[in-house]
């Protein structure tokens, strides 16, 4: 479970990921809906019984008058039942956010991404691919300001066996025991990992964005949440901090943390960046010095 | 091959209470005794070995704690409160209750080796013997806490079931897996656990789309067609508004008609306020024309000019105006293009509304209300008050009042039952003290039918809830044979074999390395691997047969690829691709263990272990004795593989993880891990190569699922790691071949002792098999609380007696929502216990007054309440005749 996911809602609440393309595509790109009246004031009388609202209506239904039921239940039927009723408010949230007039996309000029097919492609490689695009994009669009994605599973079963040099499947090759052979093909699938981290950056770095490149105007993180997998170490993560996050990071330079610094010394700094200011996050001790 | 034959037998039990039942010790024995068949006695010896010597108490704060404060208190400080897993905050033994989940845990990790890190001085032997005492003390209060377990978390339909429940109840079959994300499965591998079946807003917002899709799919609304006649000429520059209401995502033919002239304005139509195109006029071959005058005028009879422009559902703005030109609009329609509904679809829309499609009521509102009071009871399983319709009536109301037809309005209000928590969730009453106390009739019929046929209760049950004849045992025990038969619990049969045994997975998330196994594998062969424990579970439920066939069955079911996948040629009869039920030839395989879905499945969950491993289980997919084959090959190289990992571990080089394990000798009752074995020579099966001297074989097949994943991966996240209530542990199958099983096969000699004395040595004692193997699951709840003290655990034995010894299948099917496993009845373990001279396929809560007598019992048991149970007489087990060939080919 928790290799499975790396963005929580609360401690015990995974947000899902959406590994079907098309899925990811039409969720950021297509679930706009524009008032009726384009222009107008989506609180418009006129348009508070439109067909548009009826979404909004049936979720406002249910936030008042079912939950309104009291129900007995145990504390795990309220955590279930608090769970869904926070969703039905933040589809409710979503919904409204849809309907306001649309923010100004500044960035001029085509992106060359299609709206990608149903299901996953064939190989890992072409899904990887797509599914950086459709992230770039959405950066790019200011479709949102904020994502995670995950190559793959804490212990990825996908086979690496195209690899040239690679037979075997990335987590098992993870425990390479420290054989020679064994640990080649790991770092060769390592390798390809990075790379796609690179095309990313690199694409980021051609987008225009305001006389800056996007790159430079956003902070990407990429990392392992493990040392070495074969000995499971969990300190002195491999973490690699891109972009200048709009002038607030200088990149370039290893960065060398003191001794057990704890990693939300570094969300917790990266989250003041973008405005979200507060005095700790998890087990952070504050922030992390010597970023910029 | 009807499944009234399976001789079932139901104790009114768990289904009949929610929390945990104990309602009347004195007046079990009685429940109990009409239901028995008449002449047997119905007895359970359950010998349980009590291993603890001394006092637990004291055991505890002397030799245990101070061990594991030595080695893992380090991390663990209980005096550090971000510490991730505190258990060390337990001082005494008694302690450990408060936190059973999570001791669970600790003993599972020291077993693993996965914790204390490899750096820790903890010596084997105190490893085992810790996770031992840990194992034994749980087991031993297991029921000293009450009956009571805890509550139970509401249930959120899983995809699967949502699915099922649309089909049900409205006729569509919407296929959701390609929509809703995954449900989580916590481990256990089984996506009906209540704990980890989250609510995330991305799955909320599919609810939403989902429901709209579906009565689209369902109910007919007429096809929109409007005019509209403007009030005078659009001037030059400006535009003709139309609002215009779209019900359903589709095509709409704009058509506008212009003052008869030769040369009409180009009109241009913006949908809201985007340039949507040009109206073009149409000869009769439906060509564009831009110029009127080209047409005849009996084509074109009123300068009509159209456009064709897909609309989404929502009001819209059609503006149409001629730019710089005024333009003399006399009228537009809006059509749209019309989808003609199907026979079928006709059909629903009629048997859910009453109506034919386009057939308005007389009383709309009455209509609906109608519509609603039976659809809302069987969408929420239970009779609804008027005021739960008329929150409903408020959506319709809504709609008919906008002018929308009836059948949108209707739609609406439906809309918003469809994702209504009482439709989404299995909402159950609960006490509002904490404790055991009766089910109500329709929550019995929902849990029955979630359990066997993963939908809502049909008719019959819903009949009999109404009549409150539900809990009479007769009419239950009628009530679960009929659903069996029922080809609904294919779905049970189905997805618990594929979930249980993780075969499900085969061809998509397993799959084998595109290396040795590419030349035998195909999807479609992958498709028959997974059909296959399916077809042999569903024949020995079907044909009230013994559950020890799950084990060792002779034979099983092949089509022609399979034939060819097992390098069975020539040696069984399989035309073509149909499956054939067959005997194997040899007897290299038997029961569910070795098919190449379940070995797969091992192959692919071997992650963590070496590539040896992995290679192993590859070589036993294939599987055999082929000189030449992969299989082969690959045990040869895994063999060299981990003599060569053996070489360095024994000069005492740095330390490494190998799927080679030098475990102690004298491992004791350490559990069978998945994935783990020991091996002193390539693992090898009859005829193909002879072992290693003191070769020691173990594999355990199955999948254990573990915490230690992602370990970094927040600290917020880590924070609630063990706490989490749906942290769920050591689920899975495990299966280990008898050592003494191996050991008179291949003659070497090995030291080891079977763990805990769970695996059947009366199998390997009986048997001309090269080695029958014995599933062990043991999903975290059931060890938790139920099975423990009561019939899981209990016939341990390090003992040789063969009889005392019994395979044990247990599985939440249902989910058991964590440690606290308060659902009994989402519990469905198949026990076998040998001495018990019975078999039984448990349903339901334990108790502690199993019978027999309390004074048999070493420990607390748990009996189970709801019971359907085949009687069997075990002393044939082992030599009883094959089942003969020649059965029914299954399609």
């Amino acid at each position: 479970m928790y290799g499975s996911f790396i963005s929580w809602r609360d401690p015990h609440t995974p947000v899902p990921k959406e590994i079907i393309p098309q899925l990811a595509f039409d969720r950021l790109f297509r679930n706009r809906r524009a008032p009726a009246l384009s222009g107008v004031d989506p609180n418009h009388p006129a348009l508070l019984s439109s067909l548009q609202r009826d979404d909004s209506i049936v979720l406002d239904l249910v936030m008042n008058d079912a939950k309104a039921v009291n129900r007995q239940g145990s504390a795990s039927d309220r955590v279930r039942l608090d769970e869904y009723f926070e969703s039905v408010r933040s589809v409710e949230q979503r919904l409204e956010a849809s309907m306001r007039p649309q923010k100004r996309w500044i960035n001029q000029g085509k992106f060359p991404l299609d709206r990608p097919s149903p299901g996953i492609p064939e190989t890992h490689a072409e899904h990887l691919r797509v599914m950086l695009d459709i992230f770039l994009l959405a950066f790019w669009s200011d479709t949102t300001r904020i994502g995670t994605f995950m190559l793959g599973d804490a212990q990825s079963a996908v086979d690496y066996s195209w690899l040239p040099g690679v037979r075997g499947a990335f987590h098992t090759l993870s425990h390479h025991g420290d054989i020679p052979a064994t640990r080649d093909q790991y770092e060769k699938i390592v390798n390809w990992n990075v790379e796609q981290v690179a095309y990313f950056l690199n694409r980021m770095k051609s987008l225009d964005e305001g006389g800056k490149s996007l790159l430079d105007n956003s902070m990407i993180m990429f990392g392992a949440s493990i040392k070495d997998g074969n000995r499971h170490l969990e300190e002195n993560l491999p973490l690699l901090l891109a972009g200048r996050g709009k002038g607030t990071l200088r990149p370039g330079r290893r960065l060398r943390a003191p001794v057990k610094t704890p990693l939300c010394n570094l969300y917790l700094s990266l989250r003041d960046r973008m405005g979200v200011k507060a005095d700790s996050f998890g087990d952070s001790t504050g922030q992390l010095q010597g970023l910029a | 091959m009807s499944r009234s034959s399976w001789s079932a037998r139901l104790e009114l039990g768990h289904f009949l209470w929610g929390g945990r039942p104990r309602p009347d010790p004195e007046g079990a024995p009685t429940a109990w005794s009409p239901r028995l068949r008449s002449s047997r006695v119905f007895l359970c010896l359950l010998p349980v070995l009590l291993l603890a010597a001394t006092g637990p108490s004291t055991d505890f704060t002397q030799s245990i704690r101070p061990v594991l404060a030595e080695n893992c208190g380090m991390c663990h400080n209980p005096g550090q409160p971000r510490n991730p897993a505190n258990f060390l905050k337990a001082q005494t033994a008694k302690d450990i209750e408060a936190d059973r989940g999570l001791w669970h845990n600790v003993a599972a990790q020291l077993r693993n080796r996965t914790m204390p890190p490899i750096a820790s001085k903890l010596t084997e032997e105190d490893r085992l013997r810790i996770a031992t005492w840990i194992d034994n003390d749980l087991r031993q209060t297991a029921c000293s806490g009450g009956d009571y377990a805890g509550a139970s978390a509401f249930r959120r339909l899983n995809r699967r079931e949502y699915r099922n429940t649309i089909r049900d109840l409205l006729g569509v079959d919407f296929d959701v897996s390609q929509v809703f994300p995954a449900d989580g499965t916590g481990g256990s591998g089984f996506d009906t656990n209540g704990e980890t079946l989250y609510v995330p807003p991305v799955l909320m917002e599919r609810y939403m789309a989902a429901a709209q899709q579906i009565l689209d799919r369902v109910i007919v609304t007429p096809p929109l067609a409007k005019s509209y006649t403007p009030a005078g000429k659009v001037a030059a520059g400006a535009e003709y508004d139309i609002a215009i209401p779209v019900y359903l995502d589709g095509d709409y033919t704009v058509v506008a008609a212009q003052e008869g002239t030769d040369t009409p304005a180009k009109l241009i139509l913006k949908v809201d306020g985007v340039v949507a195109g040009n109206l073009a006029g149409r000869n009769s071959r439906g060509t564009p024309v831009t110029r009127l005058s080209a047409l005849s005028k009996a084509t074109i009879a009123r300068n009509l000019m159209r456009l064709q422009v897909r609309l989404t559902r929502g009001e819209h703005t059609l503006s149409l105006g001629a730019g710089d030109a005024p333009a003399g609009i006399t009228s537009v329609t809006v059509d749209q293009v019309p989808e003609a509904a199907s026979p079928e679809k006709r059909a629903l829309h009629y048997r859910l509304l009453g109506t034919e499609p386009g057939e308005q009521p007389l009383q709309p509102r009455k209509a609906a209300r109608q519509v609603l009071a039976s659809f809302l009871s069987r969408a929420f399983r239970r009779p609804v008050e008027p005021s739960e319709i008329d929150r409903f009536m408020v959506l319709f109301d809504r709609s008919a009042q906008r002018g929308d037809p009836y059948t949108e309005s209707v739609k609406l209000a439906l809309r918003g039952v469809l994702v209504w928590p009482d439709f989404l969730f299995r909402l159950e009453k609960r006490n509002p003290t904490p404790g055991i106390y009766p089910l109500s009739q329709y929550e019995l019929a929902t849990r029955l039918s979630y359990f066997l046929w993963s939908t809502v209760p049909d008719d019959q049950l819903m009949r009999l809830a109404d009549q409150g004849r539900l809990q009479d045992p007769a009419v239950l025990t009628a009530q679960v044979e009929r659903m069996l038969d029922d080809p609904r619990s294919r779905a049970f049969v189905g997805t618990f074999v594929g979930q249980w045994l993780g075969t499900q997975d085969l061809g998509g998330r397993v799959a084998p390395l595109l290396t040795e196994l590419q030349s035998y594998y195909t999807p479609e062969v992958a498709a028959d691997l997974r059909a296959e424990p399916i077809l042999l579970f569903d024949y020995i439920l079907g044909g009230n047969r013994s559950l020890i066939e799950l084990l060792d069955a002779d034979y099983t079911f092949l089509t022609g690829r399979l034939v060819k996948f097992y390098q069975l040629e020539g040696k069984v009869d399989v035309p073509g691709n149909v499956f054939k039920l067959v005997k194997w030839p040899d007897n290299r395989r038997a029961g569910v263990i070795e098919m190449g879905s379940v070995l797969a499945h091992d192959v692919a969950l071997r992650a963590d272990e070496s590539g040896a491993a992995r290679r192993v289980g590859a070589g036993n997919a294939i599987g055999h004795a082929g000189s030449t084959s992969a299989a082969q090959r690959a045990a040869t190289r895994s063999g060299q593989e981990a003599q060569a990992a053996q070489r360095p571990a024994k000069a005492g080089t740095a330390p490494r993880q190998s799927a080679v394990r030098s475990l102690p000798q004298a491992d004791g009752p350490d559990r069978f891990r998945a994935g783990e074995f020991r091996l002193d020579g390539p693992l090898a099966r009859e005829g193909v190569e002879r072992p290693a001297a003191g070769y020691v074989g173990r594999i355990a097949v199955g999948r254990e699922v573990h915490g230690t994943g992602g370990a970094a991966a927040g600290a917020a996240q880590s924070k609630g790691r063990f706490s989490a209530p749906s942290y769920r542990q050591d689920a899975g199958l495990c299966a280990g071949p008898q050592f003494a099983g191996w050991r008179q096969l291949h003659g070497s000699a090995p030291g080891g002792r079977s763990g805990e004395g769970r695996l059947s040595r009366a199998h390997a004692d009986t048997g001309n098999r090269v080695e029958r193997r014995v599933p062990e699951y043991t999903g975290r709840g059931h060890q938790e609380r139920c099975a423990k003290g009561c019939c899981a655990e209990a016939a341990t034995s390090d003992g040789d007696e063969v009889e005392n010894i019994g395979p044990r299948i247990h599985a939440n099917t249902l989910g058991s929502d964590g440690g606290q496993l308060p659902n009994r009845v989402g519990i469905l373990f198949v026990e076998a216990a040998t001495r018990c001279d019975r078999w039984r396929l448990v349903v339901g809560d334990c108790r502690r007054d199993w019978p027999p007598q309390p004074a048999t019992m070493n420990a607390p048991v748990c009996p189970s309440r709801m019971i359907i149970y085949e009687r069997r007489d075990l002393r044939s087990v082992g030599v009883r005749d094959p089942p003969s060939p020649g059965a029914p080919t299954i399609q």
